[in-house]
């Protein structure tokens, strides 16, 4: 059974025992103070759910009490039920005006003593249970107004970049088929609506990280239990499909062990695409990129590590002939190596990829790590949580 | 509330000055004791909440009241002051109230009545108690009623027979 918290204020110690023969033990803790002051400083060490306050008081009487306690912010909430020998409509009154919740007259009987502290107990109830409801709404509140000023700040400085490199391609290539269209031979029309629809398929993957990472941001995935997948046939077969893409499959340097993660299939596939095309795409070729993975301290630790110098030099070609669209805006603080790469990453099209991998390891606990050296190498550095045992190697 | 918070720096400062122990004197001593002075309860027990409560209503039925956290101090005070009876929590973090109680038996003032508290589950801890050297127990959560009567019942039983008058 619960256990109220009540305190019974009475410069009689009979009169506590007379309360303390009303109120069953399994149902009440009951605390006692025999003076109005030792009460007021004793608040704190009963955390009383009710309190039971005698009027007739020396020094301190109830009334000066009861109004002293209604006007602690922090203790007001607690019902204070009078206990008085007076009946008269004005000695009520006064209680009434000091603040009391109730009051019960003398000699107290004990089913008038029950009833009284239980209906008072309820209303405390009801206090406390608003109060918790309004403190997670704050809370909620808070998480929201965070989530959203990430969010601004990615369609602030990500997204329109994306956008207009993609659609001033397409229109680009399209105008240029409308005004010259009959001094074009087949040969370069071709190449125009290729590169229109090579744009058009990049607008395409950009939406759809859009949607991903807005996913991500507004209702961060909560990790299940049936989250499962291997790690090494997910990554060497991504890692190779990107290399083979980028056409470097001998650039590729794989060493993986095995194991099995508490992850989703889904995530890791995309967070392991996102990181290997991210690599292939700002280091040059015939360079290396290590896709390095190891069970360290219970976790899971993925490498991968490019020669490419993480800024936005060698990606400049990538984004054609629109690159010079783009302003170097200044940003929210990012730490300079990922910065450089996040900045180069929106120019070239994919400004959402390291933030969506981001994203899907925070939601797991882990580790994101990027770091640089200058004009040379660049390494992401993420940890997984592994099934709960660790599987063959 | 200055004579509680007196008491308890008394307990928790190792230098006990001795005319602290006299707390507040209530005009009239509701107990039964014939003592002309009121009598010395010292509370061992580490619950703030339970010290409050039982001290405030012991001072109020007019006892002195002497309070310690935990078994070490008990043993101290219990030296230096000589109380008429104690009341012993039997579950404190270092030394626990059976080790105190054993401890009190083996010490100058040995024969002060001494009642255990002991939480309702232990019940097991009750014949413990008792052959730690208690000589009654309550359990708690402790009657207000019962306990004053309990230790009115002690307090004349060791009426004349206590080893505080020979010092």
């Amino acid at each position: 059974m619960t256990e109220y918290s009540i305190l019974v204020v009475d410069d009689e110690p009979d009169n506590f025992e007379v309360i303390e023969a009303l109120l069953p033990s399994d149902k009440y803790a009951l605390h006692y103070a025999s003076r109005g002051e030792d009460a007021i400083a004793c608040l704190n060490i009963f955390k009383p759910d009710a309190i039971l306050l005698d009027v007739m008081m020396p020094d301190v009487d109830g009334i000066e009490v009861c109004k002293r306690i209604k006007a602690m912010t922090l203790r007001q909430a607690i019902p204070i039920i009078m206990i008085t020998a007076l009946s008269g409509k004005e000695d009520l009154a006064r209680c009434l005006e000091a603040g009391a919740d109730d009051f019960i007259c003398k000699p107290v009987s004990g089913i008038e003593l029950r009833a009284r502290v239980n209906s008072m107990l309820r209303l405390k109830q009801q206090y406390d249970r608003i109060r918790s409801l309004s403190k997670l709404q704050n809370n909620s509140i808070a998480l929201l107004k965070n989530s959203l000023n990430e969010i601004r700040g990615s369609l602030d400085f990500t997204f329109p970049g994306e956008l207009n490199v993609s659609l001033h391609s397409i229109l680009g290539n399209i105008q240029q088929l409308g005004s010259k269209l009959e001094d074009l031979n087949n040969e370069e029309v071709k190449s125009l609506l290729s590169n229109a629809q090579g744009s058009a398929q990049r607008l395409d993957r950009s939406t759809r990280k859009l949607l991903m990472y807005l996913n991500l941001a507004i209702e961060t995935p909560q990790p299940r239990i049936a989250d499962r997948c291997l790690a090494q046939t997910i990554i060497e077969e991504i890692a190779q499909r990107r290399a083979r893409q980028a056409g470097r499959p001998l650039d590729l340097i794989l060493d993986v062990e095995n194991a099995e993660l508490q992850v989703s299939d889904d995530r890791l596939r995309w967070l392991v695409d996102e990181l290997l095309d991210n690599a292939f795409k700002f280091s040059p070729e015939d360079t290396t990129v290590e896709v390095r993975g190891q069970l360290i301290d219970n976790a899971f630790h993925l490498w991968v590590i490019d020669q490419g110098s993480g800024l936005s030099d060698n990606n400049m070609d990538r984004s054609g002939d629109l690159s010079g669209l783009l302003s170097d805006k200044p940003d929210q603080p990012i730490p300079q190596d990922e910065y450089s790469r996040i900045k180069a990453e929106s120019n070239g099209g994919v400004g959402l990829g390291l933030k969506i991998v981001k994203k899907i390891v925070e939601s797991y606990d882990g580790l994101f790590l990027v770091s640089s050296i200058y004009q040379h190498q660049t390494t992401v550095h993420i940890t997984l949580p592994l099934a709960s045992t660790v599987s063959r190697r | 509330m200055e004579n509680i918070q007196q008491d308890l720096s008394l307990a928790t400062t190792d230098t006990v000055v001795g005319g602290e122990v006299t707390g507040r004197e209530t005009n009239s001593p509701t107990d039964a004791v014939g003592n002309a002075e009121s009598p010395v309860v010292l509370l061992v027990e580490d619950n703030e909440s339970n010290i409050q409560t039982i001290a405030s209503y012991l001072r109020a039925k007019g006892y002195q009241m002497l309070l310690a956290q935990n078994g070490y101090e008990a043993i101290q005070l219990n030296q230096e002051h000589r109380p008429n009876i104690i009341l012993m929590d039997i579950q404190m973090p270092g030394m626990d109230g059976f080790e105190a109680i054993q401890h009190i038996r083996q010490s100058s003032h040995s024969k002060v009545p001494i009642l255990a508290l002991t939480a309702l589950a232990m019940a097991g801890d009750r014949t413990r108690c008792l052959a730690a050297g208690a000589n009654d127990y309550l359990s708690k959560p402790v009657k207000l009623k019962e306990l004053t009567m309990t230790i009115q019942e002690w307090l004349s039983h060791n009426e004349g027979s206590t080893d505080r008058d020979l010092n």
